[in-house]
């Protein structure tokens, strides 16, 4: 019962974005543009912004009219639209007439899911050269008994943690169930999608030791250290946050001159990292960061 | 679950919604979605009333028609949901507060059914329905008449010509509601009939 309704909330997720908005045929055009104008008050847009997209209600999806807004240097993601339209129709000003077929997401992303970070391989040891003893010290030291260990120790001893495949079976299988739901989802390929700049994401549980899911294209920051940098950053700032009355930790932006990585917490301690392209505007990279984000932590509550 | 409890859940702006998606959607087929197996079944049996009713009483040549309905629960739409991409989807819950003064005055007339408990409310509200519906039918010839004249006028020069012409508009008007008092003793039932006919003409869901 549980499974089938979780099957059927993810479908609702899936279906939301090919939603067809329409204006209520009893709402006047300028009525509807002062509404969004009055609705809208993070996201800053122009009244022609607006007009533009009042002007696509009706006949594109919120998947299509984002990927036009964009394209017209209005940077919207698809949760800002989906956010906004579902305001808009609890007060009665659009509606859903229709939707669209999904249509097949181009980007083209490697993935890993559930896997062991990479380490980074250790620069060969080489065998340190050690002065002789002095010849007296040798002679005492040959008359001193070794003493016998016993064996029980030894096999304690020698008893390997955290192998691989132990490692990634240690991961519990509600939370694998909730990966591999993200996957089918398709949400990171839709960013990918959309945003040329993003380059990898990964989904990280808070000791950094396992990549849940790992996207990238070009590059790849499912390594050891960028893993362990990154629960651990994220881990902190979020303390601070708490500990200086800042309130719920957002995001964090390590920027670089080759790029961003963008970091936050997700539900059941968790960690999303993601990585942008030096030439991306700050306003994209926030609006989509934020996008996937809340994307993902609303799968990850809800099942 | 009876009507009462039905309606209670969908709310009377609800039910209103999904019986004027019947009159004003310009489609064959709308498709309505609602939460549970039981909503499923009373709506499906109030607009099926609704369908039958009008079919036996509506004239010959009559160019109003209502659309053709499927009743699908939340579970059943979602699970399947590429299948009805393209297709017109009716959200009853979900779009019942839509900005709508034909909506508001068939809500007001269902909630009446509702709060006093009507006997037998599914062949009341259907009968009702579709007096207002065949109401139409008569009206549409003097609404189509009377927005000639509205456009003559907007668009004549001549004052005194204008002043005629407004005179013959208003005339018009008069005769239009005159006929519907004929019709219904309620004021909201004359205006919900006036918003529809108006509806329907200006948008050309019917010629």
């Amino acid at each position: 019962m549980s499974g089938k309704k979780s099957s059927i909330s993810l479908k609702k997720f899936e279906q939301r974005i090919h939603q067809v908005y329409a204006a209520s045929p009893w709402v006047d055009r300028e009525e509807l543009i002062n509404k969004i104008l009055k609705t809208l008050k993070r996201l800053k847009l122009s009244e022609d912004d607006v007009k533009e997209l009042v002007d696509m209600l009706g006949d594109f999806s919120v998947d299509e009219i984002t990927k036009k807004l964009r394209e017209r240097g209005i940077i919207f993601s698809p949760m800002d639209l989906w956010t906004l339209l579902e305001r808009l129709r609890a007060d009665g000003y659009v509606r859903v007439i229709t939707t669209k077929s999904p249509k097949p997401i181009s980007a083209e992303v490697e993935a890993k899911v559930m896997s062991v970070v990479e380490e980074a391989i250790p620069p060969e040891e080489r065998p340190v050269e050690v002065p002789a003893l002095p010849s007296e010290v040798e002679s005492v030291l040959s008359k001193i008994p070794v003493p016998e260990v016993p064996s029980e120790s030894i096999q304690a001893a020698t008893t390997v943690v955290g192998e691989p495949a132990a490692m990634v079976q240690m991961i519990p299988p509600e939370l694998q169930e909730k990966i591999s739901i993200v996957r089918e989802t398709k949400i990171v390929e839709r960013y990918f999608a959309i945003n040329e700049y993003l380059k990898a994401v990964a989904i990280l549980p808070r000791e950094g030791n396992i990549i849940l899911l790992s996207m990238y294209r070009d590059v790849n920051v499912a390594d050891a250290e960028v893993a362990a940098a990154s629960t651990t950053i994220v881990y902190h700032a979020s303390q601070v946050s708490g500990n200086t009355d800042l309130g719920d930790l957002k995001e964090i932006i390590v920027d670089s001159d080759l790029g961003y990585l963008v970091l936050a917490r997700l539900p059941g301690e968790l960690v999303l990292v993601a990585l942008f392209s030096a030439d991306v505007t700050i306003g994209l990279m926030i609006r989509d960061f934020m996008g996937l984000k809340n994307e993902i932590t609303e799968i990850l509550s809800s099942l | 679950m009876s009507f009462f409890k039905v309606i209670s859940e969908v709310h009377p702006r609800g039910l209103g919604y999904a019986i004027l998606s019947l009159i004003i959607e310009n489609t064959d087929i709308v498709y309505l979605i609602v939460d549970t197996e039981e909503e499923k079944e009373v709506l499906g049996e109030i607009l099926l009333e609704l369908k039958e009713q009008f079919e036996a009483r509506r004239s010959f040549s009559s160019s109003l028609k209502l659309r053709d309905f499927k009743v699908l629960t939340a579970d059943e739409y979602y699970s399947n949901w590429e299948e009805y991409a393209g297709k017109r989807l009716i959200f009853v819950k979900l779009d019942r507060n839509l900005k709508s003064p034909p909506l508001d005055k068939l809500a007001l007339f269902i909630e009446s059914m509702w709060r006093v408990r009507s006997r037998d409310p599914i062949r009341r509200i259907a009968l009702h329905m579709v007096d207002l519906l065949l109401a139409l039918d008569v009206a549409k010839e003097h609404y189509k008449y009377l927005r000639e004249l509205m456009a003559s006028e907007a668009k004549e020069e001549d004052p005194k010509k204008k002043k005629d012409l407004l005179k013959a508009i208003d005339r018009k008007r008069k005769e239009l509601i005159s006929m519907l008092e004929k019709r219904f003793s309620r004021r909201e039932d004359i205006d919900l009939t006036y918003e529809l006919i108006s509806f329907l003409v200006d948008k050309k869901i019917i010629e």
